[in-house]
């Protein structure tokens, strides 16, 4: 498997039903590697829908998502190690400390030099004093930044992130454009779900505009324009 | 045309993490996360042994008459004890996972379909045989049993029992980790499929107590085996399923 799959991340008439309900509705939408996409949307957009289905732990109605050339289902079941992902939860244990988390996430993912990988992390999201603390003590902030670290621990290539920035102050802000930035510069695909205009603005290199489960704007983000500006118009 | 992931030529080496799942290093790493949580909030043990203490006095009040009765209530006794104890486990040990909603986490891992039910088996294994080292000598000791010469028949009874067990409750609890009523449902849908092996476990109890030997038990045992291996090869085999439906 290439260090850099998947490269693309096709989606063709994506539907998402529950009930009589369509969450996603003929959804096209195509993500490249070194990509920055910006994902907006009132409150039932199927913005999380979405990412859920990137993430493969829902499937579509009706409709494709293809990995490079690789099914949802053989992606689903042989490549999801692949994928790094920040949703609304927290997905840490509060028992635990900050050190304790990361280890044993990188050691079920078999990351080489765990405790290395570890320490590096910690100091780069901004906890290495705090890495002995249990979970369960942390601020708001604190929680995300490991919450950070925990989806990047393993190195993946397609990163979904919801709302990121929740719980972050202005400096941590900075430290997740920043740190996206960076991964998408590397050649990774970054998806970001988030109501934060200011965060996406400098970060997507494209902006896609969710609206009751269709896409209503899929365009590259023109310089000097504000991103607020634009979701005004076309929300 | 869609293709497979393809698997690495030797021109084409894996990444490091995806080389290095061995299934017993993703055990053990659950293995020892949830034993380290145990140590830190003593929520099941505490509970288990304090519960399984009281249902053994009630037990012992309600069914104990005189010596001539003991043979007849202390299987019973036992294994009902083991089993509804049992249960306030193995309802915890995903319990967590739930909370923190890990197990969304989790199943982006490959292998961890097989990981986490081997790790949280051998954990169940680990507190179940924890409040019956607290809960057997008790019994023994109030029911005045006589376990010379027979002491190794009955540990091996327990243990053989317990093994099967444990492997459908873990299946069990994991299925039912999203549903509200779990509490309540755990023992409607485990007790029923127990049922085989708890009367194979409370006949051997049974004998064993009344002086019989392996001669006479050893069917018996050998059955409860057989058991506990279709217990736990059917959870292995059907765990992917449970994890893919509860994630």
């Amino acid at each position: 498997m290439p260090p850099r799959f998947p490269s693309q991340v096709i989606l063709r008439g994506v539907c998402r039903a529950f009930g009589r309900t369509f969450a996603l509705h003929r959804v096209d939408l195509t993500l490249q590697a070194g990509q920055a996409i910006g994902i907006v949307g009132d409150n039932g957009a199927g913005k999380s829908t979405l990412l859920d289905l990137l993430a493969t732990t829902d499937r579509p109605t009706s409709g494709t998502i293809v990995y490079d050339d690789v099914s949802r289902q053989h992606f689903a079941r042989r490549a999801r190690h692949r994928i790094g992902w920040v949703s609304h939860h927290k997905l840490l244990y509060d028992e635990l400390t900050a050190r304790e988390n990361l280890l044993f996430f990188a050691r079920m993912y078999g990351v080489d030099n765990p405790a290395d990988r570890v320490a590096s992390w910690l100091e780069r999201v901004g906890l290495a004093a705090d890495a002995d603390r249990r979970v369960r003590n942390f601020s708001r902030g604190m929680t995300q930044r490991l919450t950070i670290a925990r989806a990047l621990i393993h190195n993946p290539q397609l990163l979904l992130f919801d709302e990121p920035a929740t719980g972050l102050d202005q400096q941590g802000g900075r430290f997740i454009v920043d740190l996206l930035r960076t991964l998408r510069d590397r050649g990774r695909i970054v998806i970001l779900v988030t109501h934060d205009f200011d965060l996406l603005d400098g970060l997507v290199d494209r902006l896609v505009i969710l609206r009751r489960g269709q896409i209503t704007y899929d365009h590259p983000v023109e310089e000097n324009k504000r991103i607020i500006d634009v979701y005004r118009t076309h929300a | 045309m869609l293709r497979d992931v393809p698997s690495p030529g030797p021109h084409q080496p894996l990444p490091a993490v995806v080389m290095n799942r061995p299934l017993l290093r993703q055990t053990l790493t659950i293995v020892g996360k949830d034993l380290r949580r145990e140590w830190r909030s003593r929520e099941i043990l505490t509970t288990t042994i304090a519960f399984a203490v009281l249902l053994m006095v009630i037990f012992t009040f309600a069914f104990y008459h005189d010596d001539e009765t003991i043979s007849l209530v202390f299987p019973g006794i036992l294994w009902i004890a083991i089993v509804f104890t049992g249960t306030l486990a193995v309802s915890r040990t995903f319990q967590h996972e739930r909370d923190s909603d890990c197990l969304r986490a989790l199943a982006l891992i490959p292998g961890s379909q097989y990981s986490l039910y081997l790790g949280k088996f051998i954990v169940n294994l680990i507190f179940i045989a924890i409040f019956e080292l607290a809960l057997i000598p008790l019994l023994i000791f109030t029911f005045s049993i006589d376990v010379s010469g027979t002491l190794g028949l009955h540990i091996l009874t327990v243990a053989v029992g317990t093994v099967g067990f444990a492997a459908l409750g873990t299946l069990v609890s994991a299925m039912l980790v999203r549903n509200d009523l779990r509490e309540i449902l755990l023992p409607i849908v485990l007790y029923p499929l127990l049922i085989p092996l708890l009367i194979a476990a409370v006949q051997v109890t049974s004998a064993i107590v009344d002086g019989a030997g392996w001669p006479e038990v050893g069917s018996w045992i050998q059955a409860m085996i057989a058991m506990d291996l279709l217990y736990a090869l059917l959870s292995l085999a059907l765990f992917r399923w449970v994890l893919a439906a509860v994630e």
